[in-house]
């Protein structure tokens, strides 16, 4: 077993724990321990960078010291956690006078940055570290027929000079983890869009009408699902179904996080989880069974 | 003029520096998924601005920049390699300094002042947890996320903001 200090962050503990569930229950068999450490807020590459940069880059660096402390590289699940947490390492490993500032901050609560450790994507783990062979090899249940939209979301792809993931114009990487359990990844019309999550906090009605555009190329090129890798992304599609059915005709797309359609196909049962997405996935799994 | 420190008149200039390259092809508003639901967002007329040299306070007018989704479509686009993303989220920065913050944005870091998270911790998120069998979350060490956010200025700038919206 490898340890990594599980970056869990905000959104999949306190919104969408069946998320939390489908890691905790599946990494161990691809040889993962996952650490918890007291992190905090990563925080937030939106709201908290706007508010202040400098601020971000020391609380985000604070979170990245408690993991150097264990000597322990950062695993997450969470897009935006994973956009702040790489990137204001990276930036504070190639830009010393930033890290002299930062680090003159942390010494208020006796930190110090050094630099030593890396952070990483659930998903970018599962394709690189784990590879598409072994995943295919575990899968029981494979989703044959299943029609899957599959969405990256743009923290986990951009900037790509930080993310390093994929080819932010034609990524490939979440195709083949979803082809890996024998169901098909569809191509579909704005397939690289944004979930306007960021724009929510601002205006509501521009977030949604950003959103329930992608619902409508999935189920346009007739998609049993769409499938994230971000907690956030999820929600925007999830919940945001039910929000955008005040302004446009309502839609009914299941959304899974990849790990929890990973755990379907290995044969966990996610049932109890499966419940409290917003979206009833009932039918998608008449249809996988 | 933005009558305001010539510490703002100093990050303007830095971020005209960053857009001097910028040839207005409009490839940013082209991909940008905001300005195609919202056309009064629009990066290209944001970096036009600057490139005018108008640092006048229209930049911030209705929360325009706020509008920014921070998707970096734009930044991975551009033809002359610039962080318009990065830029826009510059210009954020200056509008917290002159009083221009969207509700949520203050609401979202009051949260982690106190609590350390974003997300608080609703009784209904702690029931779906006992539910689903998950172990118990480890609070965050809240005294040292508060120092930092002290130290860096970021404590006074909401004390601020909160006293403007009292008036």
């Amino acid at each position: 077993m490898t340890k990594y200090a599980f970056f869990i962050g905000c959104t999949i503990p306190y919104r969408v724990p069946f998320i939390e569930t489908s890691l905790r229950k599946t990494m161990p068999d691809f040889n993962v321990e996952l650490v918890d450490l007291p992190f905090a807020c990563c925080p937030d590459p939106g709201g908290v960078q706007a508010f202040d940069s400098v601020a971000w880059h020391t609380l985000a660096a604070r979170n990245i010291c408690l993991a150097e402390e264990q000597n322990l590289d950062i695993l997450t699940a969470c897009s935006g956690c994973f956009e702040t947490l790489k990137m204001v390492n990276t930036h504070l490993i190639s830009d010393p006078d930033l890290k002299d500032k930062v680090n003159e901050h942390l010494k208020e609560v006796d930190k110090e940055f050094k630099g030593s450790i890396k952070v990483d994507h659930f998903a970018e783990f599962m394709y690189t570290d784990v590879g598409i062979d072994k995943i295919a090899a575990r899968v029981e249940k494979p989703l044959t027929g299943i029609k899957i939209a599959s969405h990256n979301g743009c923290h986990f792809l951009k900037p790509p000079e930080i993310m390093q993931v994929d080819n932010p114009e034609v990524p490939v990487k979440l195709d083949h983890l979803i082809e890996a359990l024998g169901a098909e990844s569809v191509p579909y019309l704005n397939k690289l869009a944004c979930c306007g999550a960021g724009t929510r906090t601002t205006d509501m009605d521009t977030g949604l009408k950003i959103a329930h555009e992608k619902i409508v190329g999935a189920e346009m090129a007739q998609a049993d699902a769409l499938v994230t890798v971000c907690p956030t992304c999820f929600v925007s599609y999830d919940t945001g179904q039910r929000l955008m059915a005040k302004s446009f005709e309502r839609t009914n797309l299941p959304v899974f996080f990849y790990m929890e359609l990973l755990g379907l196909s290995m044969g966990y049962d996610f049932s109890a989880g499966y419940k409290m997405h917003s979206i009833k996935v009932q039918s998608f799994l008449d249809k996988v069974s | 003029m933005i009558e305001e420190s010539t510490e703002i008149i100093g990050e303007f200039k830095e971020l005209y520096d960053k857009v001097k390259l910028c040839y207005q092809c409009g490839t940013c508003a082209g991909g940008c998924p905001v300005f195609k639901q919202y056309s009064r967002f629009n990066p290209r007329r944001i970096m036009e601005k600057l490139l005018a040299g108008e640092f006048t306070k229209e930049l911030f007018d209705d929360q325009q920049i706020w509008f920014c989704t921070g998707c970096y479509t734009c930044s991975t686009r551009c033809p002359q390699g610039i962080d318009i993303c990065h830029v826009i989220n510059g210009l954020k920065n200056m509008a917290v300094k002159v009083k221009n913050t969207p509700e949520g944005i203050i609401t979202e870091m009051t949260a982690i002042l106190e609590t350390g998270v974003t997300a608080g911790i609703s009784q209904s998120a702690l029931k779906r947890r006992t539910k689903l069998e998950l172990p118990e979350i480890l609070p965050p060490d809240l005294n040292e996320v508060q120092k930092l956010m002290e130290v860096t200025g970021v404590v006074a700038k909401l004390n601020s903001l909160k006293e403007l919206a009292e008036q």
